[in-house]
Formats: C-alpha cells, sequence, structure tokens
C-alpha cells in the first residue's frame, strides 16, 4: 500500500479517535464542573457554620484544591471583595461569573443558577442563608449525578462511534 | 445623622453635612442592608454571636450598634430582624490617660487589685485600657506583667477576626466575647497571668469567680458603673468583696458633664490622689 494511503488512514483513525475523545471528555467536564460546585458549597456551608470566617477567606478556602471554573470564580470574587471599591455583593458575584466561567460549560439553567447563588453567599439572615446554601448545593449535587449517569453512558458511546466512523470511512475511501 | 465634638450634624443627598434636618439625606431599607454587608466584610453569618448581643466590632476596632425588632427564644435574644437602626461609634484610645494613676495603684514592682469606678460615658473603659496597656508593656517604676483580659463586649481590646485593634499591651492574653465569670477561671488555668482585667462587674457569678481570682494571688483589675465609693457600698455585690477587703485601691471617675475629676482612694477610703477638672481639661 502506498505510504501516502496509510498516512491517510492513520490521520483519519486519529482524528475520529480525538472526536471521540473529545466529546467524551466535553461530558465528563461538565460533570466534573457540577460535582465540584457542589463541593464547594457544602465546603462554604460548613466554613460558614464552624469557622465562622470572613467570606472572602472562606471563598479562597474552598477554591484551594478546586481544579475547574468554579473554583476560578470563587477566587476572583474573593480578590474582587478584598478590593473594596463600593460594588454591593450581588454586582461582585455576578461580574466574578461572567469573567471566569464561561456560559457555554453550563446548561442555561445550570448557568442562571450559579449566577443566582448570590442570596446563598451573602445574606442579612444567616439562618436563611444556610437554608438557601443546602438547597443550592443539592440541585447541584442532583445535576452532578445525572451528568455522571449520562457521561458513563455515553462517554464510551462517544468514542466507540466516532472510531467506528473512522473505521468506515477509511473503508469508504480505500 | 453625626455627632462630633458635642454637635450634630445631617447628611445630605449631595453628601455634604448640614445642621439643619430638612437637607437630611433619608436613609433606605436598601442603604442600611448594603452598610451592614459592607462594614461585616459581607459575612454577617460570622457575626451571629455578636448581633444577638446587639453590635459588630469592626477593622480599627470600631463599634456598629444595631437595633431593630428581637426575635425572643424564651429570655434570649434569638435574633434582631429586621435591623432598621446602625449606629456607628468610632473607637478612640487615648494612650497615656492613667499615667497619673500608675505611681498610685503600684506598690514597689507589684500592681494593687484596683477598682474603677463612674457613671456610663466617663471614660473608665477609656482608663481601664490605658492601665492594661501600661501594666502589660511595664513602665520605668515597675516591670511588664502578663495580663488575663476578658473582654466580653469587645470593648477593650475591640478584636476584629480574633486580632486586637487597640493597644493592650505586649504581654496581654485576650478572651474575646466571653462571659466574665467563665473565662477569668479559663484564664487562669490556661494563660497563667499576673494581672486579671474585667469590665463592669456587677453579677453574683462576677464576685465568685472574682474571689477565686483573688485567692490564686493574682491581681485585678475591674471596673463598675457608680457615682462614688459610697454608692459602690451600698450595693450588696460590693458590700462582701469590701468586707474581704479584696479591693486595694479605687479610682472614682466623675463627670458632670462640664468637668471631669479622677481620684484615687486605699482600701480603707483614704484619698490618695485627686486630679481636678482644671487639670484634665489644659491636658
Amino acid at each position: 500500500m502506498p505510504v501516502t494511503k496509510t498516512a491517510g488512514i492513520l490521520c483519519v483513525l486519529a482524528a475520529s479517535f480525538l472526536a471521540g475523545f473529545w466529546m467524551e471528555n466535553r461530558l465528563k467536564k461538565h460533570w466534573y464542573l457540577l460535582r465540584e460546585t457542589y463541593d464547594m458549597l457544602s465546603f462554604l456551608l460548613k466554613e460558614m457554620t464552624f469557622h465562622c470566617s470572613l467570606l472572602p477567606e472562606a471563598f479562597r478556602s474552598a477554591a484551594a484544591h478546586g481544579t475547574t471554573e468554579a473554583a476560578d470564580v470563587l477566587k476572583t470574587a474573593a480578590d474582587q471583595l478584598t478590593a473594596e471599591d463600593g460594588r454591593t455583593f450581588d454586582e461582585i458575584w455576578k461580574s466574578a461569573v461572567q469573567e471566569a466561567l464561561p456560559p457555554n460549560l453550563l446548561s442555561e439553567e445550570e448557568y442562571a443558577l450559579f449566577l443566582g447563588l448570590s442570596p446563598a453567599l451573602c445574606a442579612e439572615d444567616p439562618v436563611i442563608q444556610k437554608t438557601l446554601l443546602e438547597k443550592y448545593a443539592a440541585r447541584f449535587l442532583a445535576w452532578s449525578r445525572e451528568e455522571e449517569a449520562d457521561y458513563r453512558e455515553k462517554g464510551r458511546l462517544y468514542r466507540s462511534l466516532a472510531a467506528a466512523g473512522g473505521v468506515f470511512l477509511i473503508i469508504l475511501l480505500l | 445623622m453625626l455627632r462630633y465634638d458635642g454637635r450634630e450634624y445631617v447628611l445630605t443627598g449631595r453628601g455634604s453635612l448640614s445642621d439643619s434636618t430638612d437637607h437630611a439625606y433619608i436613609v433606605s431599607e436598601e442603604d442600611l442592608r448594603e452598610t451592614l454587608a459592607c462594614v461585616s466584610g459581607y459575612s454577617l453569618y460570622a457575626f451571629e454571636q455578636e448581633l444577638r448581643n446587639g453590635f459588630i466590632t469592626v477593622s480599627g476596632g470600631h463599634r456598629v450598634g444595631i437595633a431593630g425588632r428581637t426575635v425572643m427564644n424564651g429570655d434570649t435574644v434569638q435574633c434582631i430582624r429586621p435591623i432598621s437602626f446602625v449606629n456607628i461609634r468610632l473607637a478612640h484610645q487615648v494612650i497615656g490617660c492613667a499615667d497619673d494613676l500608675i505611681p498610685f495603684i503600684t506598690e514597689g514592682t507589684d500592681v494593687c487589685n484596683t477598682l474603677i469606678i463612674s457613671p456610663p460615658g466617663c471614660g473608665k473603659t477609656t482608663m481601664l485600657r490605658d492601665l492594661i496597656r501600661q501594666i502589660s508593656d511595664g513602665t520605668e517604676q515597675i516591670p511588664g506583667k502578663t495580663v488575663g483580659l476578658i473582654d466580653e463586649r469587645s470593648e477593650i481590646a475591640g478584636c476584629y477576626n480574633g486580632v486586637p485593634q487597640n493597644d493592650i499591651g505586649i504581654r496581654t492574653d485576650v478572651l474575646d466575647c466571653c462571659r466574665k465569670s467563665a473565662g477569668m477561671t479559663m484564664l487562669l488555668r490556661s494563660m497563667a497571668p499576673q494581672v486579671m482585667a474585667v469590665d463592669e462587674i456587677g453579677s453574683p457569678e462576677d464576685e465568685a469567680a472574682l474571689k477565686g481570682v483573688f485567692r490564686c494571688g493574682c491581681r485585678i483589675f475591674a471596673t463598675v458603673h457608680g457615682n462614688s465609693l459610697d454608692d459602690i457600698q451600698k450595693k450588696p455585690f460590693f458590700g462582701k468583696l469590701m468586707e474581704e477587703r479584696i479591693f486595694e485601691r479605687f479610682v472614682v471617675l466623675q463627670d458632670d458633664g462640664k468637668e471631669r475629676e479622677t481620684e484615687v482612694f486605699n482600701g480603707a477610703g483614704t484619698l490618695l490622689f485627686r486630679k481636678p477638672a482644671r487639670a484634665e481639661k489644659e491636658r
């Protein structure tokens, strides 16, 4: 078989594997982002209940071991809070989310809820604040579980389909 | 409304000060909410206990008092909601205000158990704070001593996030927002203070704790509300303390709104020192 044909086959196979891998990774990233958001909200709840650390410090502690954009949002918000530029918390939070979290990583509903976390993170009534945090954390946990199931079901399927598609294309071309 | 140097001013909508309330800016619910968020570092949940006590101490040792509708749980305040009134009191430490007292409350290199008596607003807490600072740092006459301070209302050290915002001396350990009776026992056991300082004593629990401190050989600095030594002696709580001769020095601060006078008495009630009002004013 000529060298060019072999190279072409290898390129098509690589592209198909990469495409499958990319689609699987996108699902995984979405799952991890939702899961980490839940972890951080739970951590913040414990920080507020047991340590009573101030919000910027609580944000930094929660984001310390994070690897996704959720951690970046908390770090950005913590920096903007300590800047003390006279903005309300709502304005600071929205600015941090828009700066650190690309909207295409979450669905519309998930992004809207993320933007709307403001009353749960800074409220006049500590009891209501903790209740809201628990509620939002539970929502993100439910979403992350759905996304995990989706990933486990579809991730392998995408890789297999992409590989199969690549092989089919090779056969067609040959 | 701004109160400064005995005068009142209002803030107008443009941000300037005025004597006339006609031009005053009317504070909205949103303004109050944002103020509280700002002074608490957006962390009102971290000040739950202080909010129940009706105040928050902020960075710099300043106090933000709050009032509104209280929600009670039996005899205790569960929360104040909504918060409708805010009073911001700027802290000002008067370094050196206790200079004249030091020679009269010390004997050799030791300090005497001292009780500061004054009506509200006469500066007993300010005086106690400076006494603590000087005893803790040491003076030319006496070496520095370890001081244990029970700051039940965060007025003396003005701790913010665990850090004293006022200068209370290098050898002072602070129990912030702790009940006096429990705090005295804790500090005695854990921090080995040579001097114990408490503000506004007056309950039977305080009496028992003070006796415990006295028996351990620890010196005591305390303050109490009162107009004079005779006024204090009539109170049942202090009658018992007087019988046991716990306090060796009494510092009486008097202020009739125009003049302030400082007097120091020994345990027998003999006047040792008087600083007249004119000397205070000149200072």
